[in-house]
């Protein structure tokens, strides 16, 4: 799968391009608007993650240009700009998503796959883990195909940890993702581990192997 | 008061007084000459009486030709050679008047008989007519100071006009609306001079708030791209598996503290925005609704710290804001309340009489509970910024409503009075 990363941030393109890669994604960089409206004509690509500030051009531009040209393309608007009228500029354009920086690239690999899968799989949103299986258009999810109960935040940590298996997460990028911004609080960690710790524990009880594994003094690492 | 009736009213009594001073000087010395006129002409009459009876002009001849009263007595020896002036009063009945008259008293001899004579003249008859010149000038004196006033206020209207059209572009002038005050035509030099200075620095303002502006909003931006660089250097870091325990609380370490500078400058923007007067179209905004969601949202913070939430919110507070703003201020005022809770503490939460509290549960406060507010005033206890209170007081204060806390009955007191404001612009 094919991903534009047009960023002007040279070294930031490449942490993000080094991380999605790890995820079977074919990543190209660009860093300026009109690279990307050259590489945009050459190849097909499933996701464009975009920079709204480039040096010779604006990123809604880029967004209004993909719409009239009918490029399929899903987007992601990664903006410094937190603001609400631009969000929602860049969203009435046509973008898919918005991600403020500083982002998590755990958090931007998450929301790549939840693209892709609103994107690409209509009527097919699965995402499959070994025994695990999670039905994101349904909201069930299944161990060995025995459905078992979580809890909204169980869930969001459960897609979470399988978008980014392999990786180890931290409590941070766990808090701004599942929590949404407010996670500074003084009992945010605990938090986390409270909720890892009952879906760990829903987890193994319908047998399903143990793949949540902390790592010491980071957060935790989904994984074999 | 306005300059053009100060002035006027200082003018009209000092004019005034000089005029009550002058009439009063000009009465009593008009009295004065007039008195000494009377005794001059006293003094001639005893000349001409003195001549005539030397000429041998009988003395009774005089009793009807000198003077308003004129007495002969005769008397033994002589006494008075040299006259004297005495003054009498003498009542009218009729006329219930006071007259003033000048009375010369001085001996004569004729015929070897001596005689006292006394000539009276009175004074009265040209009082009355210097009563009548005073109240001419007198009238004639406010009348000109009557039209001087009214002349005066026009002019003054006139010649002021640049000043309050001045005035009034000043008190419109906001430099949000990026509008330099343009300076009133005139040819007065020291307002030409006035008007060029303020327009000067109402463009000056403009610039020195425009490019504040884009400071902030360069910082945002050059700032938030290499703390996202940053922050992926140290997620590529810490997936590499060799990594020793201390390494990883290093970056880890690191990376709470990317975390906490880009919270600080999420916070400072939203301040500096809020300085800069930036958020336009208010909302009303549905407090009971919003503060359910917002609830929601951190149960799981309260639950973790036990803490017990009690409601009254029933009484329906409508208050116009910008949404995004209200959900801040809100989450703000929570979170404060749950970050310095107890563990199985309490939340209070009641709207009354258009005023939204919170309260909670927490330690003694150290400082003056009006510090709160204060930018990075944070017991440093934990990751909080200190930055949460002082942005719900510039909202607050943005849409001109009041906040107080305080400290009572051992509970933490956020108060939010919206029964003034609802700015709408």
């Amino acid at each position: 799968m094919n991903i534009l990363i047009v960023e002007d941030e040279v070294d930031l393109a490449l942490e993000i391009e080094n991380y999605l890669s790890d995820f079977k994604y074919n990543c190209k960089v660009v860093n300026s608007y009109h690279a990307a409206l050259t590489s945009l004509n050459e190849y097909e690509f499933a996701v464009l993650l975009l920079d709204l500030k480039l040096p010779d051009g604006h990123g809604v531009d880029l967004i209004q240009h993909i719409k009239k040209k009918k490029i399929s393309s899903g987007i992601i608007v990664l903006s410094a700009v937190n603001e609400l009228d631009m969000r929602i500029k860049a969203l009435e354009a046509g973008a898919d998503d918005f991600l403020t920086k500083p982002f998590h690239l755990s958090e931007l690999n998450a929301r790549v796959k939840a693209l892709v899968r609103r994107h690409y799989h209509q009527g097919d949103n699965v995402l499959e883990y070994h025994e695990i299986k999670v039905d994101t258009a349904k909201l069930l999810v299944t161990v060995s195909n025995n459905p078992i109960t979580l809890t909204s935040k169980e869930y969001e940590l459960l897609l979470f940890f399988i978008s980014n298996a392999g990786k180890v997460i931290t409590k941070e990028a766990i808090g701004y993702t599942v929590w949404n911004y407010h996670a500074d609080m003084d009992v945010s960690n605990e938090i986390i581990y409270t909720h890892v710790k009952n879906l760990r524990k829903k987890l193994f009880v319908s047998n399903s192997k143990d793949y949540i594994k902390s790592v010491y003094g980071i957060g935790y690492k989904f994984d074999l | 008061m306005k300059f053009v009736y100060k002035n006027i009213l200082i003018n009209t009594i000092i004019s005034v007084c000089v005029l009550l001073l002058g009439e009063s000087s000009l009465y009593f010395f008009l009295k004065y000459k007039m008195e000494k006129e009377t005794v001059e002409h006293l003094y001639l009459e005893r000349m001409y009486m003195n001549n005539q009876l030397k000429r041998g002009v009988n003395i009774d001849y005089f009793k009807h030709n000198i003077g308003d009263v004129l007495e002969i007595t005769p008397i033994q020896t002589l006494q008075y050679k040299t006259p004297i002036i005495d003054e009498i009063k003498i009542e009218e009945k009729w006329e219930e008047e006071e007259f003033t008259s000048k009375k010369i008293i001085f001996d004569v001899t004729q015929n070897q008989k001596n005689y006292r004579v006394s000539i009276t003249k009175t004074i009265d008859e040209d009082e009355g007519l210097m009563g009548s010149l005073s109240a001419i000038i007198f009238v004639s004196i406010f009348f000109m100071l009557f039209i001087l006033v009214i002349v005066n206020v026009f002019v003054y209207y006139k010649l002021f006009s640049p000043i309050y059209q001045l005035i009034k572009d000043i008190k419109n002038f906001s430099v949000h609306q990026l509008q330099k005050i343009s300076p009133p035509k005139t040819n007065t030099y020291e307002f030409a001079i006035l008007s060029e200075e303020i327009s000067k620095m109402s463009e000056k303002m403009i610039s020195d708030f425009t490019s504040v502006k884009e400071f902030t909003e360069n910082i945002t931006h050059e700032i938030q791209t290499p703390l996202a660089v940053i922050n992926s250097k140290i997620e590529r870091c810490l997936q590499d598996e060799n990594l020793s325990n201390e390494q990883a609380l290093l970056l880890s370490e690191a990376s709470k503290y990317v975390n906490k500078l880009f919270n600080i400058n999420k916070g400072l923007n939203l301040l500096s925005k809020l300085d800069n007067k930036q958020f336009n179209n208010p909302i009303n905004i549905n407090l009971s609704i919003l503060i359910e969601q917002r609830l929601h949202y951190f149960s799981d913070f309260i639950q973790k710290k036990n803490i017990s939430v009690v409601k009254d919110i029933s009484e329906e507070i409508p208050f116009f804001m910008k949404e995004s703003l209200s959900e801040i201020l809100i989450d703000n005022v929570l979170k404060n309340a749950i970050q310095h809770n107890i563990q199985n503490g309490q939340i209070l939460i009641t709207t009354n009489n258009g005023l939204f509290s919170v309260s909670n549960t927490g330690i003694v406060p150290k400082d003056p509970t009006e510090k709160y507010f204060e930018r990075f005033h944070s017991q440093n206890q934990n990751q909080s910024l200190g930055l949460g209170l002082s942005i719900v007081k510039k909202i607050v204060e943005y849409y001109d409503y009041s906040i107080t806390y305080t400290y009572s009955n051992e509970r933490h007191v956020v108060a939010i009075d919206f029964n003034k404001g609802s700015k709408t612009t």
